[in-house]
């Protein structure tokens, strides 16, 4: 065991203990996976929450000038906010905003990502230029700028929020799938295959996208972190979903004047937002300690 | 150096042509007659003849020739003017992008000063108490939205403790305490998040390095493990970490433009938000361009220092 050799001759066990391999890692692996398990509670929550919305939230909309403003109470755990609309069920229903943004982004940056990373790594060269030089300008704007820039262009709303968030997460999935097919593309099996007169469709198809997907769906996880901020952001400049439809990051932004008044305003949509994040963030690194242990050390 | 200095430029060449045919063609994803995007639907209300406007623009030509056409106007300081108040867009960017560098100067040393020792304790401490505590600090943080942290910030220290101003701007070179005092809260918010991702770096190429032969021959020799930290691994485990630093310097900039907003800093992020308030497309286009070139900038010394600060780099 190398990290045993490495301890005795340092006298120094602890400050050379490895990130751990097979042994050692076991524990590791348990924590990690512990990890995953918070954040399946933290997702699984607020999806449940979102999905019997009706169930047991109010209605979001429902106005009530009398009781504007008012700090949490029984009748309201989170408060009520400016128009006196009871902000848990604001919060419930956002959720369904936050996590359809999440899938459906993802989804389009995975439906265009992964295509273009396979071509541009298995036919290489030219391909392989063209695409990843538009990946890289596109890379070249900070995600957020640019999810903003092209929703502001498309015009408000739900859809177009997605659409951009779904574009900013293209080149990521695309550098990663050419990553993967670059590495798959010269392994034994795939030559064997090619020898053997498979199409490069069926090479690409059967071979490639499911040896090559494990990274892909951790960076899905990640990157739907990543789609719930940056909509929170879109929908903080008026970019996101329209009023009356709650979302965190709307909530926020009209919540924010009364920051002085009515703290719960900012304090509750922003908790909601960082526990869904937090929650896909540990499923993220979760899956990949289950789906693939080798990318482990090399991230940590 | 020279010639790694060359090819690197020319690497760069590439990703800004595609970048700028991207914001160009963002006028045409902009639903409806670009003219009225261009000139603003006032102006372009009190036209005679949308007709006219476009040839004036240059509109009726084929695209590659209009690519062509602003390139050169606004490689000449031209980016037309904001369809709010008519300004020069060029000269409300000049006014503003230096604020912007400033604050994100200020961040990227707020979150270096908390990754560092964070990031460092934990890989000496590897899988410690220090290490949890420190990888979970690193994981809260990125899952916060800056913004949420800023208005947090305000309401904690402007407005129940009442020790920093809510927002404004006054710049360090002027008035270096006033400056620190209105800049802090922003660049908090911008940095301390960066700074989670940067931890994760720091850790990681450090532990890297611990496990290298030198640092055990180092060790084998019977130096002080102060002197093997600081002196051996520290100093290049580092080295990737400037790299990061870039990185994370132009995902501030994408932050920026929310903080900015909350916290009134006049910088391009706070300009771009009022521009997308109103559909100011000149304004958003010429603002996203300055921003990307900025980051792209910066990848670019953070590459060439990297090269100089690590040879093998150069001869690849």
């Amino acid at each position: 065991m190398p990290s045993s050799t490495r301890a005795s001759a340092t006298n120094k066990p602890a400050a050379v203990a490895d990130v751990p391999r097979t042994r050692a890692g076991l524990w590791y692996r348990v924590r990690r996976n512990r990890q995953m398990l918070i954040g399946m509670v933290c997702v699984g929550t607020f999806a449940l929450l979102a999905l019997l919305a009706p169930v047991i939230a109010k209605d979001p909309a429902a106005l009530d000038l009398m009781n504007d403003l008012l700090p949490p109470s029984s009748d309201a755990p989170f408060g009520t906010d400016e128009l006196g609309r009871d902000q848990f069920s604001r919060i419930v229903y956002g959720g369904r905003v936050s996590l359809q943004v999440a899938m459906l982004a993802v989804g389009i940056g995975l439906a265009f990502g992964v295509p273009v990373g396979l071509i541009a790594g298995y036919y290489g060269e030219r391909i392989d230029n063209a695409t990843m030089r538009i990946m890289d300008g596109l890379q070249a704007f900070p995600a957020v700028l640019l999810a903003i820039v092209i929703a502001s262009v498309l015009g408000s709303g739900l859809t177009n929020a997605m659409i951009a968030i779904g574009i900013v997460s293209i080149p990521g999935f695309a550098r990663l799938m050419r990553g993967q097919t670059l590495q798959i593309k010269e392994t034994d099996y795939v030559l064997s295959a090619r020898a053997v007169g498979a199409s490069d469709a069926h090479i690409i198809a059967r071979h490639i996208l499911p040896n090559g997907i494990a990274p892909i769906i951790v960076a899905a996880a990640v990157s739907s972190a990543g789609a719930i901020l940056t909509e929170a952001s879109l929908s903080f400049v008026g970019l996101g979903a329209r009023p009356p439809t709650p979302s965190w990051g709307g909530m926020l932004q009209t919540g924010y004047p009364y920051l002085g008044a009515a703290i719960w305003l900012s304090l509750f949509p922003g908790l909601a937002i960082a526990v869904t994040t937090l929650g896909l963030n540990f499923l993220g690194d979760g899956l990949r300690d289950v789906l693939d242990p080798k990318l482990r050390r090399g991230y940590n | 150096m020279s010639k790694y200095i060359l090819r690197r430029l020319i690497q760069t060449l590439p990703v800004v042509f595609i970048m700028s045919i991207i914001v160009f063609g963002l006028t045409f994803l902009i639903p409806g007659d670009p003219v009225v995007a261009i000139l603003g639907p006032d102006t372009a209300r009190t036209l005679e003849s949308l007709e006219v406007a476009r040839k004036e623009l240059g509109l009726d030509q084929p695209l590659p020739i209009q690519y062509v056409n602003w390139l050169s106007k606004a490689l000449q300081g031209d980016l037309g003017r904001s369809t709010r108040n008519k300004h020069p867009v060029s000269e409300s960017l000049a006014q503003r992008l230096p604020v912007s560098i400033e604050l994100a100067l200020v961040s990227i040393v707020i979150a270096a000063i908390i990754a560092l020792p964070l990031g460092i304790v934990a890989a000496i401490r590897v899988n410690s108490r220090w290490d949890l505590t420190a990888s979970l600090i690193s994981v809260v943080g990125l899952a916060i939205p800056n913004f949420w942290l800023g208005i947090l910030m305000i309401w904690l220290f402007a407005v129940q403790l009442k020790w920093l101003p809510a927002s404004g701007y006054t710049s360090i070179l002027e008035d270096p305490i006033a400056g620190l005092r209105s800049m802090i809260m922003p660049a908090l918010a911008l940095g301390g998040g960066a700074s989670a991702g940067l931890m994760r770096h720091v850790r990681s190429s450090l532990l890297e390095v611990l496990r290298d032969d030198y640092i055990r021959t180092a060790r084998a020799k019977g130096l002080r493990e102060r002197r093997v930290l600081l002196r051996h691994a520290l100093k290049n485990s580092l080295i990737p970490v400037v790299t990061v630093m870039g990185l994370t310097l132009g995902g501030l900039m994408g932050g920026s433009l929310i903080v900015e907003s909350i916290f009134l800093v006049p910088g391009v992020g706070s300009l771009l938000v009022t521009a997308i308030f109103h559909r100011d497309f000149p304004v958003i286009q010429a603002g996203a361009m300055a921003l990307a070139l900025f980051v792209i900038l910066i990848n670019l010394g953070v590459d060439l220092l990297y090269a100089f600060l690590d040879p093998r780099i150069r001869y690849e």
